[in-house]
């Protein structure tokens, strides 16, 4: 067994938990420290996910990755990802798979019904398809090119005699206008170089006040920073800050010290970001709890955090709410 | 309670630790954050969000009380095994090893119709909630999923890295992730 088919097997025992904690410990720490094996990790996960699929797997890995990915949520989800991504792009890649195929139970689909969708998968499949004639072009052995070349060169060797004096001439203006342009080449590209140095003083102050990298919103206490919407005044925040920090001061400190906290961010009614279980931290303020995200992904407009305390016997209880805008 | 000293300037101070210019620490921290959520969940860990951001904001808190960090990779692996047994211990999580995160309603073999075409449905709609640009690179990347060639021209034509192309294909499945097991269950309760 070579050494990549044996490094590939370890992950695969690594992601269905076959390893020990001595050896497991060894793959954690290798993907902390080489970014390559981290990704290498993300590929033998994708092709196991694969090979589930189609049913190549042995019984028994099988039977370990259906313990672990499908019954644990969070694997779960990755699993259900992949698995939908290799689905579609098997259906339409394939339009005359048979019926009753592994996990094609029915005559693929040339649409998805989302005209954006399509249009990408179009534009996907007519990127493949240059590619793939630009290959062709350049690869074409040309024979008939090579049988007339030497007939072409015999016969135009007068004319190109005649034009070389001519030719000579015009080189020598152009070099003098060639000289000039790179003069005038240098000197652009030096104030380019200035201009990108002064954009990295100005980053690197704005990094070190922190401004328009974290931006936080503030909610209950004395310090709310979260505008009311009805009046107009929702803190903005820019769509090009880093992270979001939304932090709420308690009132009092929970009786319970198991109590936790869940912060909902939505926009138009509908909920985009979730965190739950989220436990009180001491704060110079008093309690308080906070919930840091990347912006990533939302789209401008006003979001609103609202935030529940969790009760085993009550549900969700309402505590505390705040909007934010995004431009 | 545990003391919360994590502030801006903490996270400022891991930043720029990244990198000094804004875009590459983001794109950095964006990075380590993904490496996290997947070690989480490799682990099983119920909530591996959480336990990502629980580890950056205490390299932050590090960082800004002055710590020198000779290998960022390690010392993050070093808080994110921490993090790990403190969840463990308080039973917040439910890790696989203790059999306690096993969801038998879970689906084992979706291999009918039905489900197939509702996962499909799901997809669909939440590639739609993508921008142009991140769907077709998606799509572009699974066109050929045994092959590396036609990655490694996909990444060529992005003008980036392979491994930069298999984090921000990673990136967009968490998203989409949530996003499918989000329409799933509102189907489900339709």
């Amino acid at each position: 067994m070579d050494n990549e088919t044996s490094q590939r097997d370890l992950i695969t025992a690594y992601l269905l938990g076959e390893l020990s904690e001595e050896k497991s410990d060894k793959i954690e720490e290798r993907y902390f420290t080489d970014e390559d094996f981290f990704t290498e990790v993300l590929q033998v996960e994708e092709a196991l996910i694969l090979a589930y699929q189609e049913g190549t797997l042995p019984p028994a890995k099988s039977r370990k990755f259906e313990t672990r990915y499908l019954r644990n949520p969070a694997l779960h989800e990755r699993w259900l990802v992949h698995a939908s991504l290799h689905d579609l792009a098997r259906q339409y890649r394939q339009p005359e798979k048979p019926i009753g195929s592994s996990t094609l139970a029915k005559p693929s689909i040339q649409t998805t019904g989302s005209p954006q969708v399509d249009s990408s998968l179009t534009a996907v499949k007519d990127n493949r398809l240059r590619r793939r004639r630009q290959d062709q072009a350049q690869s074409r052995p040309g024979l008939w090119i090579a049988a007339i070349a030497p007939l072409l060169i015999i016969a135009l060797i007068p004319t190109i005699l005649l034009f070389r004096t001519q030719n000579q001439r015009a080189q020598e203006q152009r070099q003098t206008a060639d000289e000039k342009e790179k003069l005038n080449q240098t000197i652009n590209d030096k104030q380019n170089e200035i201009a990108t140095l002064q954009a990295e003083i100005d980053r690197n102050r704005m990094l070190q006040t922190g401004s328009a990298t974290v931006a936080t919103v503030i909610l209950g206490g004395t310090r709310s920073s979260s505008g009311n919407p009805d009046q107009g005044n929702a803190l903005q925040i820019s769509s090009d800050t880093l992270l979001i920090k939304v932090r709420l001061i308690l009132p009092l400190e929970p009786e319970d010290a198991s109590t936790t906290y869940k912060i909902l961010i939505a926009t138009g009614g509908k909920t985009v970001l979730e965190r739950s279980q989220l436990r009180p931290q001491k704060t110079s303020e008093g309690p308080g709890i906070s919930y840091t995200f990347l912006p990533e992904g939302l789209a401008p407009g006003e979001y609103k955090i609202t935030v529940k305390r969790m009760t085993p016997t009550a549900g969700d209880i309402d505590i505390n709410s705040g909007v934010f805008y995004l431009k | 309670m545990k003391d919360d000293s994590f502030n801006e300037e903490a996270l400022t101070g891991l930043l720029t630790r990244l990198h000094s210019g804004k875009e590459e620490a983001g794109n950095l921290y964006k990075d380590w954050h993904t490496r996290l959520v997947a070690h989480f969940v490799w682990k099983g860990v119920a909530t591996p969000e959480d336990c990502a951001d629980e580890v950056l904001h205490r390299v932050g808190e590090k960082i800004s009380e002055g710590v020198e960090i000779q290998n960022l990779g390690s010392y993050i692996y070093g808080i994110a095994r921490n993090v790990k047994r403190e969840y463990y211990k308080k039973d917040i999580f439910d890790p696989l090893e203790k059999n306690d995160g096993i969801r038998p309603e879970l689906t084992l073999k979706p291999a009918d119709i039905g489900e197939v075409d509702e996962r499909l449905a799901c997809l669909t709609r939440c590639l739609g909630g993508l921008s142009a640009r991140d769907r077709e690179m998606l799509l572009a990347y699974y066109a050929d999923e045994k092959n590396i060639e036609p990655r490694k021209q996909l990444a060529l034509s992005l003008k980036i890295s392979v491994n930069t192309l298999h984090l921000r294909v990673h990136r967009l499945r968490q998203r989409l992730g949530k996003c499918i097991n989000q329409c799933l269950n509102q189907r489900e309760t339709n």
